[in-house]
């Protein structure tokens, strides 16, 4: 079950939101067979290795090899921490 | 091989740290019962250093251990290379690290069992968290060594492994008020930071988000889990990281000493108004330290003074009450994310998509699953003990208790039972044994030493201890064992923490975050307190 995309949005939801909501019906699609989404894009750094490096600090007391992480990392075209379906005009195909 | 190659399929069993210490943990627990069940043990090779008082003492139990010292590093050396090569990393740089680590473990082992250290009231988990900050804050550790600091895939072996020696009854019946007591604290302290750090500081709100996860829930685990759920910049993630450790870190020496002063010598009962038992210290670090590591080195050295009722109560806590629900928060958080943090300005080219319950299942620590599965499987086989089990015990030799070691040379050549357990109980003088039919009780205890002499009376001790076949057997055979092994996790991980805390790398935030949660610790601490000695404390005084 998702929530987004399903046509019934929340009603806190503001004109700004609904477009935040509704836009990866506009973004997401297939590219030459890849899913436009950050898992294929080259922006998309969520080897543990380089992320290790990109947390200072991260190996103490956690890991960027456990579920708590799994497959999100970090966007260096927004520099933002994401999960791997996100989606946005900046894709960039690996 | 690329993480992002692997995310399908089997391989998803294999790729992270939490499934491999599930396979580890179960891999040891499984030698031990195929051991016990074959008639053998492997507490042979499963030991931990003991204590000394001068060179000679060490040199004689270094001589005495040696062998098992190998085997040990060489059976998880075994599975953590392996699993690491599949996770993508340098064997090579792990396996140079993972020697120098397992020798500094060693060495952490031996300092804390001298005498001088018993003294000071220095266990093997502090020390290894003190020499491994002094060693990596004086000079940072090289990049190849930090392949093999994995704080993370150590405590969660640990954990597993801790799974079988926590009787899932325990779980049962504790289970559901430290969800309780859990759920209140991180609620409070999460709303706490969040609030503070949005209407005091005006920081962004997914930023605040980030902090009062880490504060509440699992530390950094936590903070990063509802990173990526509610599209925290990476610097918040950053700072988060390094706020949560800071705070983590000195919590670990709050708490640890806290708890020393205020649990009673001994273990006693609780008598001067401030006095809390091993149990209640356990829970109460449980609900106010923030992070898995940083919890188990507190009460892993309170357990060397007081058994497992500490590490039991903080397990269900934290494990149990607070860690298995981050894929919920993360969850939540994303959806009151989109519909009310994101930034307007963002709506043309910033990051969208979707967020379905399935995030619930992809955060969940997996590992803890192994924990559960441990438990089931001793509890299962401590639940089905054979009927015709019978107590052997000599009648000259040392019983021993956790409070008691005494030697004894009885003579029962003249003894006579009493008439109603004459049938259960007899001498063997060829053996030099006495010997019980089935589990004896303390009444039977009580009329077997009426009229027993003082050697006789420590003989009788020992045949109760030993007709006990969970005690006598599967605790003794497989169980203690397991839970040797489960000290080296611990001091392995603990080793990591210190060395990989640098505190230079981690002061790179502003002070509003820092503010912020420290006002959510402010908190926390206290409310933890309340909450596990008044309200919920007939719960943790019983757990043992």
């Amino acid at each position: 079950m998702t929530w987004r995309g399903t046509g019934a949005l929340p009603k806190a939801a503001t004109p700004t939101r609904r477009s935040l909501l509704e836009r990866p019906s506009v973004q997401r699609g297939v590219e030459s067979g890849v899913e436009r989404i950050c898992r294929e894009c080259r922006h998309f750094v969520d080897d543990p290795v380089a992320l290790e490096r990109l947390l200072p600090g991260l190996l103490a007391l956690s890991s960027a090899q456990g579920d708590t992480r799994g497959d999100q990392g970090v966007c260096q075209a927004h520099d933002r921490f994401l999960l791997p379906t996100m989606t946005c005009r900046r894709f960039e195909r690996r | 091989m690329a993480m992002s190659k692997q995310s399908n399929g089997g391989w998803k069993l294999f790729k992270t740290e939490d499934y491999w210490a599930i396979w580890l943990g179960m891999l040891i627990i499984g030698l031990s019962m195929v051991g016990f069940w074959a008639g053998a043990s492997i507490k042979g090779w499963a030991v931990t250093p003991g204590t000394w008082s001068d060179l000679g003492g060490l040199g004689r139990d270094l001589g005495k251990h040696i062998g098992a010292y190998v085997l040990i590093y060489l059976g998880f050396g075994v599975v953590f290379a392996f699993s690491m090569r599949v996770m993508g990393r340098d064997v090579k740089a792990f396996l140079a690290g993972y020697t120098l680590l397992f020798l500094g473990s060693l060495v952490i082992f031996y300092l804390a069992g001298w005498k001088v250290m018993k003294r000071l009231d220095l266990g093997a988990p502090l020390l290894a968290l003190i020499i491994g900050l002094i060693v990596g804050n004086i000079k940072a550790v090289p990049e190849w060594f930090k392949t093999s600091l994995r704080t993370e895939y150590y405590i969660k072996t640990g954990i597993v492994l801790l799974g079988a020696t926590l009787p899932l009854t325990l779980i049962a019946e504790a289970g559901p008020v430290a969800f309780v007591q859990a759920t209140i604290v991180s609620l409070c302290t999460w709303l706490t930071i969040y609030f503070v750090a949005t209407r005091l500081f005006d920081l962004d709100p997914r930023f605040a988000a980030v902090l009062g996860t880490g504060g509440a829930v699992c530390g950094v685990s936590g903070s990063i889990a509802v990173g990526g759920a509610v599209r925290a910049d990476k610097d918040h993630i950053a700072v988060g990281i390094a706020v949560v450790s800071v705070w983590a870190i000195v919590m670990i020496f709050t708490l640890a000493f806290l708890t020393k002063v205020m649990i009673p010598e001994g273990g006693a009962a609780p008598v001067a108004w401030y006095h809390i038992t091993p149990g209640e210290a356990g829970a109460w670090v449980g609900t106010s330290e923030y992070a898995d590591a940083a919890g188990f080195a507190v009460v892993a050295e309170l357990a060397a003074d007081h058994g497992d009722a500490p590490i039991h109560a903080f397990t269900l806590m934290k494990v149990i009450g607070r860690d298995i629900w981050i894929g919920i928060w993360a969850f939540v958080l994303s959806i009151v994310s989109v519909v009310y943090w994101e930034k307007k300005g963002e709506a043309g080219d910033g990051p969208a998509g979707r967020v379905g319950v399935s995030v619930i299942w992809a955060r969940f620590p997996k590992f803890v699953l192994g924990f559960f599965a441990a438990s089931i499987i001793m509890s299962l086989v401590a639940a089905n003990a054979p009927a015709d089990h019978r107590g052997v015990a000599p009648v000259a030799g040392t019983f021993k208790s956790k409070a008691v070691k005494q030697d004894y040379a009885a003579d029962f050549s003249s003894y006579q039972p009493p008439a109603s357990l004459a049938s259960r109980f007899r001498y063997d003088a060829g053996k030099g044994v006495i010997v019980f039919e089935g589990k004896m009780t303390l009444e039977e205890l009580r009329q077997l030493s009426a009229g027993a002499t003082v050697d006789q009376q420590w003989a009788l001790k020992q045949l109760r201890h030993q007709s006990d076949w969970f005690s006598s057997e599967l605790k003794a055979k497989a169980i203690t064992p397991i839970k040797k092994l489960r000290s080296w996790a611990f001091v392995l991980c603990f080793l990591c923490i210190g060395l990989s805390t640098r505190f230079k790398e981690l002061a790179t935030f502003g002070l509003k975050p820092f503010y912020a949660f420290t006002v959510g610790v402010l908190v926390n601490v206290p409310l933890g307190y309340i909450l596990t000695t008044q309200v919920f404390v007939d719960y943790w005084r019983a757990i043992r």
